[in-house]
């Protein structure tokens, strides 16, 4: 028996080879099969935005927080520092509001990558992106994407990485009609405005790049000082399809994102009629 | 008094903004202003010098537009510093539940509104360079918060053009001022040289320009057949560092 394989091919030679990713599907597929208790128990939910208020109502609680910021001085280009900090515009509070809403018991990690400094950096998004695959986040928010075309290779390795170590990266479409990285990539849940205030509802996009449809058109989220307002963006849609995510995983911990995609297409608006 | 003139182009910035860059943008927010039916319209371009990075509003039509010209917003909060920082635009109402916003704002113009939509400006290569910020809209006019987003990302794109315009005279202004000076204190006739004693202590963002502005200045006081090689050199290099577009 030859004994030689090619490269790569070892995994599938003798009894090493672990058991396929496994997903009991019922048919059709139910809220009640998806989500369990809706609670997002046990799931890790990082929102790479401009800090959470954990002081906030809307928020009760963060589990976990990191500032990622440029330093010219680091041989990496960023500083990056663990511990708690505060929400310094709001937007950050705002989505991990929404995701708490849909999932209230999922840990939240704060993921600090919009400063005191105006000008944000894709080298800082994408060290935050690789700091939650790093960490065992599950589900990252991120509401924020970079035009700079020098950080395209660099977020497509980051996007498959997410995908093999099945942490579901969630971004937001850029509110402006131009090509953005990385929400346009097909590896990552890309989100957009739908009509509507009801977070449980959400619709699948046959034609991409926009793949996912959720409220995000004057809705009332969280902000700073523990208010609310009343905002537009794709930036408080991304948050939903994040918690159902969370929802999702918390109910069925091995489930990769590709068996998500199909289970939160299955229950999206949109769906076809059962047969 | 070379030395009070080379002072004074440090605390040039406001009036060094050439008046005819400044009406373009005026007229834009005017035009903004009257299509969304807005309070107010204003453009304020990103600005960094030795205490940091901030925003500085250098156009405005309508309620507190006189009040807010010139206004400097530190980095670091309000929802234009958020656009900024992220690229994103982002239409709020009820601002005044925002305790931050409203003081920041109040303390400017003496006019909180109650809503407020802020879009990037950005350059060619997608970096924030501004926010063209709409105050109190009229929902009847302008519809949705997600149209009127649309109209104003429009206007953005329009201010984009002149923007770095502005930004450039304003930087570049105040550094030949200083270098024509320091050449005239020297006994110099030599402005490259002056330019580049003056990029000697600039933030680094400033000396490339300054850098720039010298090496100029050589090229002119050189031949006419100098100048075509170098013009042709740069082309050549410019040709083979522009990015590669994947797509």
């Amino acid at each position: 028996m030859n004994d030689i394989y090619p490269a790569w091919s070892e995994p599938f030679a003798g009894d090493g080879l672990g058991a396929a990713p496994h997903l009991a599907l019922t048919r059709p597929i139910s809220r009640r099969w998806a989500f369990g208790d809706r609670s997002g128990r046990g799931v890790r939910v990082a929102v790479i935005d401009s800090g959470i208020d954990a002081a906030h109502p809307g928020v009760g609680r963060v589990d976990q927080g990191v500032v990622i910021e440029l330093d010219k001085t680091a041989e990496s280009g960023v500083r990056v520092t663990e511990g708690p900090h505060d929400d310094l515009y709001g937007h950050g509070t705002a989505c991990a509001g929404i995701i708490r809403q849909l999932a209230p018991d999922v840990e939240l990690v704060s993921v600090r990558v919009l400063g005191a400094n105006l000008k944000g950096s894709a080298l800082t998004f994408a060290n935050a992106i690789e700091w939650c695959i790093d960490h065992g986040v599950h589900v990252a928010s991120l509401s924020l994407s970079t035009s700079n075309e020098d950080y395209y290779e660099t977020f497509h390795d980051l996007v498959d990485r997410a995908t093999f170590a099945r942490m579901m990266l969630v971004c937001a479409m850029n509110n402006e009609r131009k090509t953005t990285i990385p929400s346009e990539f097909a590896g990552v849940f890309s989100v957009a405005c739908a009509p509507g205030s009801d977070r449980e509802r959400f619709w699948c996009n046959p034609s991409a790049p926009a793949e996912w449809g959720a409220a995000g058109i004057d809705v009332e989220v969280a902000w700073l000082g523990g208010e609310t307002l009343t905002a537009t963006g794709n930036s408080f849609a991304a948050p939903v399809i994040a918690g159902h995510l969370a929802r999702i995983v918390g109910t069925h911990p091995d489930i990769t994102p590709w068996q998500a995609r199909t289970v939160l297409a299955a229950l999206a608006e949109n769906r076809p009629a059962t047969r | 008094m070379l030395a009070r003139l080379a002072e004074l182009a440090d605390d040039l910035d406001p009036l060094a903004t050439p008046g005819e860059l400044t009406e373009q943008l005026s007229a834009l927010c005017a035009t903004a202003r009257l299509v969304l039916g807005a309070a107010a319209v204003s453009v304020a371009r990103v600005d960094e010098d030795d205490t940091g990075t901030a925003l500085v509003y250098v156009a405005a039509d309508g309620v507190g537009a006189a009040e807010i010209i010139g206004t400097r917003l530190p980095a670091g909060h309000g929802v234009g510093g958020f656009v900024v920082a992220s690229g994103q635009s982002l239409a709020i109402d009820r601002v005044q539940d925002d305790p931050r916003f409203a003081r920041e704002i109040a303390e400017s113009t003496g006019y909180v509104p109650a809503s407020l939509l802020v879009v990037p400006i950005t350059d060619g290569g997608g970096s924030p360079v501004g926010v063209l910020s709409v105050l109190d809209r009229d929902a009847s006019a302008a519809g949705s918060s997600a149209d009127a987003l649309e109209v104003a990302t429009s206007f953005a794109r329009q201010a984009a053009f002149v923007l770095p315009r502005i930004e450039l005279v304003v930087r570049l202004g105040p550094m030949l001022v200083r270098a024509v000076a320091e050449a005239v204190a020297a006994q110099d006739r030599d402005l490259a040289a002056g330019l580049r004693r003056v990029a000697a202590r600039l933030p680094e963002s400033d000396r490339e320009l300054a850098d720039s502005a010298a090496l100029l200045a050589e090229l002119r006081d050189r031949g006419p057949e100098t100048r075509a090689a170098a013009e042709r050199v740069l082309a050549e290099l410019l040709a083979l560092t522009a990015p590669r577009r994947r797509r």
